[in-house]
């Protein structure tokens, strides 16, 4: 019960924090409202929270307060400085089909949020890495064993601040958050598409995401794959959300402020890039080039935050002549000091080149196979409907598709062990799910109106 | 025109439903290796003749309805039988390879679906129908795998509804965190602990970041070949190996004698230990779980 307090405490808490913020996007309903309130108070306040770390305050819950107080009123005085107002959209009451799928979501969302309090916390990296880093942090208020060895900052903090916020409060297990984080995700996809489509597409989007089982067994699970997942896709959604010439400029802020988060979540994917490359079509589609920039700049500044901090570790590490023989600190400083490829490495993806395109049939193109499908149709329906924002989410289809490719040739070539890890590779490509389901029901949508725009 | 193209569409429809069917009780590639074409040509050749066939038939739309409702359900039903059981438990069982079966699954419904949509022009039927089957494609797995996993994780929370947190991390770790438990209770918060290699059969108690997990503030280490120099209280763990033993390492651990203050046999059932005043020898002290206290030299 402890747990079940300190997590809705700490969620309550999000939702406060990130409320202010949400003004900016306009006229959303309560439930997409809540949602993005909680994933950008969680990972803003937490964010604050390390930064205020490093200026020498501790990690307590005093300044866990403070680092939320601090990202309300800011969002507060960007409110009053631009006038940006709380508007309501109000929802239909759901009857008949609607009724009863909404009842279905609302069933999973629970179970999986009992289902992740009962069980313990399992899993290597869950237990080892996430976990372990939030009990030390809620138990020395200070990264204290944590810098001595690369292993414990292989990954940003945000979820352990998360576990060490729920410790401080005294729960037990820190489990139960990671529904919550899919719940907001829901919540996000759900306000989306029904901007987007109608209310019966928006509940099939939410209903086929949250029945696909890696999705929704990782709601039940300490790992960082799902908040990535929810941040990205969340983030990608708010980019391409606005319209030629539209006013909702503040969707291209949110979604710069999500994806930059992505990499307060994990650092070693750089999927961040697509949603740069997205930022920079809408800006010069929609006239906003300065708050491109802008979003372009968060982007950099949260991910920078954590590269340096952990580059530091790293090299004092090296230079106390300690963790260097560990092969994370190695792999670790050769992935920041060297991200160009010369001829020794082309040279050696070309001889791998069959290995190459085997393992990412077995661990990119089988496991969501069905998925790879669905961009044969949805290229048909953007040739026929040239619709601008199905054309941005094919996009980003294809660029994710793209980037793994390169990404695992990159790393083919510089680690000797990247045949050995398919199933990590597996997991990194989890944001599809969503993406592909979230594209294909658009598309869906787009044949049944025959609309050439959607609002 | 009309019953030309009609009979030529069933036609291919059959093969390409029977072809599809053969492969999902047998395996993918059956069709290549025992007749003229591979099935992914009939497939295609499906796709191609019910785009060119636009007329509405009831009667093959409401087979094709049928079939596909059938096929998702026992797609289902297979793939949480599966998850319930074993790996390969409805091939072993059945013969029916769930791989091909899918397969199966996707072309019916693309050929109930597109024979529904005889109004759209070409490239958004195909898109429509393609894009509606490849969901009920994804779907059907995610639902049986859902299924499954809703079942697996409500049974232990229906069975014991009660359980606190601890008696969770009692039934998920074995014997393995009733002995961190009295390692805990046997050791100072600034000792440091000694584990076994990581590696088969010490899969757990030798992983250093686990143990470490539970054991913080306390530091533990892997022993490699001497006692490690240190002011801190140092201890031992006793391991024979939680897990089953595939390589050539034998059970037991520590392997080498130690100089002990005292050494303690743990009993993990009933969460008691025995005290031993003696040092450590492999020959009679190598137990299931035990803790020795390393004199320091």
């Amino acid at each position: 019960m402890n747990s079940i307090i300190a997590i809705l405490l700490t969620s309550m808490f999000y939702v406060v924090v990130g409320w202010q913020l949400t003004y900016m996007l306009g006229k959303i309903s309560k439930i997409e409202r809540l949602g993005i309130s909680f994933l950008l108070g969680n990972g803003l306040s937490t964010f604050v929270w390390f930064i205020l770390y490093r200026l020498g305050a501790q990690f307590d819950l005093l300044t866990l307060g403070f680092s939320g107080l601090t990202v309300f009123l800011v969002s507060y005085f960007i409110n009053k400085l631009f006038k940006f107002k709380y508007q309501n959209l109000v929802i239909k009451k759901f009857t008949g089909l609607n009724l009863k799928i909404i009842y279905l979501v609302v069933i999973l969302l629970l179970i999986s949020f009992v289902i992740g309090n009962y069980n313990p916390i399992s899993g290597w990296d869950a237990v080892a890495l996430y976990d372990f880093r939030g009990h030390t942090i809620a138990l020395n208020h200070s990264l204290k064993d944590l810098t001595d060895g690369s292993y414990y900052l292989s990954y940003p903090l945000m979820i352990s601040l998360d576990h060490a916020a729920i410790y401080m409060l005294k729960g037990i297990s820190a489990q139960g958050l990671h529904s919550i984080i899919l719940m907001a995700f829901i919540a996000v996809v759900y306000g989306r598409m029904l901007k987007w489509t109608n209310s019966r597409l928006s509940l099939l989007t939410i209903l086929f995401i949250i029945l696909n089982e890696e999705i929704f067994s990782h709601s039940t699970v300490a790992y960082t794959n799902l908040a990535y997942v929810v941040y990205l896709v969340a983030g990608f959604l708010y980019v391409i959300s606005p319209k030629e010439k539209s006013r909702e400029l503040g969707y291209l802020f949110v979604g710069g402020i999500m994806i930059g988060l992505t990499t307060w979540i994990r650092s070693d994917v750089p999927f961040w890039m697509m949603g740069i490359v997205l930022i920079l079509i809408q800006g010069w589609k929609l006239r906003a080039k300065i708050l491109a920039v802008f979003s372009i700049f968060l982007i950099y500044q949260i991910r920078h935050t954590w590269l340096s901090f952990f580059t530091g570790v790293l090299i004092s590490l090296s230079l106390r002549n300690e963790g260097l023989s560990n092969p994370i600190t190695l792999n670790a400083l050769k992935q920041i000091s060297s991200s160009v490829p010369n001829i020794g490495i082309i040279n050696k993806i070309i001889a791998d080149l069959p290995e190459i395109i085997r393992y990412v049939y077995l661990y990119i193109f089988s496991p969501y196979r069905g998925l790879w499908l669905l961009t044969i149709p949805i290229a048909a329906v953007v040739i026929k409907k040239k619709d601008y924002r199905l054309l941005l989410l094919f996009l980003t289809i294809l660029m994710s598709a793209l980037m793994v490719t390169v990404g695992i040739m990159l790393f083919s070539a510089t680690y000797p062990t990247w045949d050995q890890i398919g199933g990590s590779a597996r997991r990194m490509m989890l944001f599809i799910v969503p993406l592909s389901i979230i594209t294909s029901i658009y598309a869906l949508h787009l044949i049944k109106t025959g609309r050439k725009y959607n609002a | 025109m009309h019953s030309k193209y009609l009979w030529v569409h069933l036609a291919i429809l059959g093969i390409t439903l029977g072809a599809s069917f053969l492969e999902s009780v047998s395996y993918i590639g059956f069709v290549d290796k025992h007749f003229i074409l591979p099935a992914y040509t009939w497939y295609v050749l499906s796709v191609v003749t019910a785009l060119v066939y636009r007329s509405a038939n009831f009667h093959i739309a409401k087979w094709l309805k049928l079939l596909s409702w059938s096929s998702i359900l026992i797609y289902i039903i297979f793939t949480i039988s599966e998850v319930l059981t074993y790996p390969n438990y409805i091939f072993t069982v059945l013969h029916i390879n769930l791989q091909a079966l899918q397969i199966f699954v996707l072309l019916v419904s693309f050929h109930w679906l597109v024979s529904q949509y005889y109004l759209l022009n070409t490239t958004l039927r195909l898109a429509k129908s393609l894009i509606f089957s490849a969901l009920i494609f994804v779907a059907t797995e995610g639902i049986g795998l859902s299924i499954a996993f809703l079942i697996k994780g409500l049974i232990p929370i229906i069975k014991h509804p009660n359980a606190t947190y601890e008696d969770q991390l009692y039934n998920t770790h074995g014997g393995f965190y009733p002995a961190i438990q009295l390692i805990i209770q046997l050791t100072p918060a600034n000792s440091l602990i000694l584990i076994p290699p990581q590696g088969n059969p010490w899969e757990v108690e030798g992983n250093a970041p686990i143990v470490t997990y539970f054991l913080y503030p306390r530091q533990v280490k892997n022993l490699e070949t001497t006692i490690p120099e240190t002011n801190k209280p140092i201890y031992a763990l006793i391991a024979k190996g939680s897990w089953p033993r595939t390589s050539s390492v034998d059970y037991g651990w520590p392997k080498v004698p130690i100089n002990a203050r005292q050494i303690w046999q743990f009993d993990t059932t009933n969460h008691t230990f025995t005290t031993y005043m003696r040092n450590y020898s492999p020959q009679t002290d190598q137990w299931d779980w035990g803790l020795i206290e390393v004199k320091h030299e």
